[in-house]
């Protein structure tokens, strides 16, 4: 099994899911269910909860949703945000999103830091959006977060993992859960960030505008327990040259 | 202030828009200046297909919904092109509370989650404790509260935010000087430049989302359209962290204005968009019910936030039917069978975009 602990809660399908962009709640349903997705965002600016329009929460089963404080755009309107997100969706993860740049989305890592220690205190599970820089995030770290969020590539891109060697020191340097968390565009990209060690990919528009999105999600999901299984299952080095499998190896035994 | 620099930039609109230019539309981004070239180019469907993957990419499959409220009729201005200017006979009416909020309730059931305000340019009539008392008590049943009023300044947006106003529309009307004085005859709106500042003490009051736009067809549409350019250019580079919308109101006959306006054809209205939103592929495209339901079809896709269901008159969805209109809209669909056209393009209709 591939199941991993955020917050000592055990997760199994380690393909995390944003709501945000489907075309059809009924559809984003589906693919919940189809790929059993586990943990779902949900962008509190977006989740309806007057009597009459129908409420995304409706559509949604899962055995952890974590709130997205989207339009927040410093550490206090993001506590507001998780506030309320706490009221109506009975759960205390929350994926800091703070964003300052309407152009590019980028997270704002100052604010985040700021927010870590201000949701950490009011009793909220954080998991900072952040951009993957080594300072930021040991304070986001001293701060309570245990885990990251570093994004892939901006926003909506679909580009991948291109901040890998950012990344890659964040996994080296702390022993906290990374997640990566945006421009994830394909599977292949979902098996790249786990076979780099990252815990966990959270992704949304490249599943939500697929012209199949149930079939994508499962995609998704599938790419990141092979990518975790073949991280578990150590694999070997890349080489400049081939290498026979065992002349001496097998002559002089293995140490 | 964009306005200290206005004048530079017209000057050199107008010797750039005498030069040819040449765009590569295989490009990714297009800066700015690149508006001529865009503008110039004809292969609308290579642009087409280009902003709806960029649509996707960025917003995903859904289209924002508002509903217009308008409050007030009253006006102290003289523009030549609009039905309620001051000059005109028209019977005035401002509601009280509790006719807004029978309005509220209306839009609510209807499904509405976000309103905009409209008065006539009145400070007198509709004063800042009136705007205050009316976002206060329609924050009660709406998530978001936008406003479209007379200029304000700082500390009055800053009050107005403290009762819950998200966005400010702002229309500069022209950004032709010459033709602003010649269509403003009286009263504060008359003031060029402080009609410009006025987007940028809104933003600096700490609002979120702000729409601007030219309405097009009192002077030179393409002139306008570079000129929305250039200030969209300017806010984006200064103001980054607000969420931006350009409409595109082309103007309509009203009561007792007999002036002849600059005609756009759709085709041209949607070449403008398109050279716009190639530059500008995070701004919203906000496409209102004074455009006719065959050309809003067509746009779902391109545009991302839309009003549904509208009347243009005070009072105009429960209380006064009748009463005279600030324009005729076209779109007659109500809300929910725009809601329905719209799930039926496989598209999410959404009422709220911050809570």
């Amino acid at each position: 099994m591939v199941n991993i602990n955020f917050y000592s809660e055990e997760i199994n399908n380690l393909f995390f899911m944003g709501t945000g962009k489907f075309r059809d709640y009924n559809i984003m349903k589906k693919a919940i269910e189809e790929a059993n997705i586990e943990v779902v965002t949900v962008a509190m600016r977006r989740a309806s909860y007057s009597n009459t329009n129908e409420s995304i929460l409706d559509y949604i089963n899962v055995k952890k949703i974590m709130i997205n404080t989207s339009g927040a755009r410093n550490a206090e309107e993001a506590l507001l945000i998780a506030k309320a997100g706490k009221e109506l969706m009975n759960t205390d993860w929350v994926k800091i999103e703070i964003i300052n740049d309407s152009k590019y989305l980028m997270p704002d890592n100052q604010e985040t830091i700021k927010a870590c220690k201000l949701l950490t205190e009011n009793g909220f599970k954080v998991f900072p959006y952040m951009h993957p820089d080594l300072y930021d995030a040991r304070k986001m770290i001293e701060n309570g977060a245990e885990v990251l969020m570093p994004l892939g590539s901006p926003i909506g891109t679909n580009k991948g993992f291109t901040t890998k060697e950012l990344v890659k020191i964040l996994l080296n340097e702390f022993n906290v859960k990374i997640i990566i968390d945006a421009g994830i565009g394909k599977p292949s990209h979902v098996a790249e960030a786990m076979e780099s060690g990252c815990h966990a990919v959270l992704a949304n528009t490249a599943v939500s505008i697929a012209d199949d999105p149930v079939k994508m999600v499962k995609a998704f999901s599938l790419a990141a327990e092979a990518g975790r299984l073949a991280y578990l299952s150590g694999m070997p080095e890349e080489k400049e040259v081939a290498e026979a499998s065992s002349p001496l190896f097998d002559y002089i035994g293995r140490d | 202030m964009f306005s200290e620099n206005v004048e530079k930039i017209i000057k050199y609109i107008e010797k750039e828009r005498k030069k040819e230019h040449h765009i590569n539309l295989k490009k990714d981004f297009f800066a700015v200046n690149e508006i001529f070239g865009l503008l110039e180019n004809t292969n609308l469907r290579t642009m087409a297909k280009k902003v709806m993957k960029n649509n996707r990419k960025f917003f995903g499959d859904v289209i924002f919904l508002y509903a217009p409220l308008y409050i007030s009729n009253y006006c102290i201005n003289g523009c030549t092109y609009c039905g309620f200017k001051a000059t005109n006979k028209i019977q005035r009416k401002k509601l009280i509370y509790n006719e807004i909020e029978k309005e509220a309730i209306y839009l609510k059931d209807a499904g509405i989650d976000h309103v905009l305000i409209l008065t006539g340019e009145d400070p007198i009539n509709t004063d800042l404790d009136y705007l205050y008392n009316t976002i206060k008590l329609l924050k009660r049943f709406f998530k978001e509260v936008s406003i479209e009023t007379y200029s304000l300044k700082e500390d009055e947006y800053k009050k107005l935010i403290s009762a819950g106003l998200i966005g400010v529309t702002m229309y500069q009307e022209t950004y032709c000087i010459k033709k602003y004085k010649e269509v403003h005859l009286f009263g504060p709106k008359s003031d060029y430049k402080k009609r410009l500042d006025t987007i940028e003490y809104a933003i600096k009051s700490g609002v979120r989302e702000i729409n601007i736009g030219a309405l097009l067809g009192l002077y030179e549409p393409e002139f306008e359209i570079i000129m929305l350019a250039y200030h969209m250019d300017y806010l984006l580079k200064n103001y980054p962290e607000i969420e931006y919308a350009i409409s595109f109101p082309r103007i309509k006959s009203a009561y007792n204005v007999k002036e002849k306006f600059f005609n756009i054809s759709d085709k041209t209205l949607i070449h403008y968009i398109l050279a716009l939103k190639l530059i500008f592929p995070r701004v919203h495209i906000n496409i209102s019910t004074r455009e006719n339901a065959d050309f809003r079809n067509a746009l779902i896709g391109i545009a991302t936030k839309m009003s549904a269901g509208s009347t243009t008159n005070v009072g105009g969805y429960t209380i006064y039917k009748k009463s005279i209109k600030q324009f005729e809209t076209e779109d007659k669909r109500n809300f929910q069978e725009f809601i329905n056209y719209i799930k039926s393009r496989g598209y999410n209709p959404t009422t709220v975009n911050w809570f």
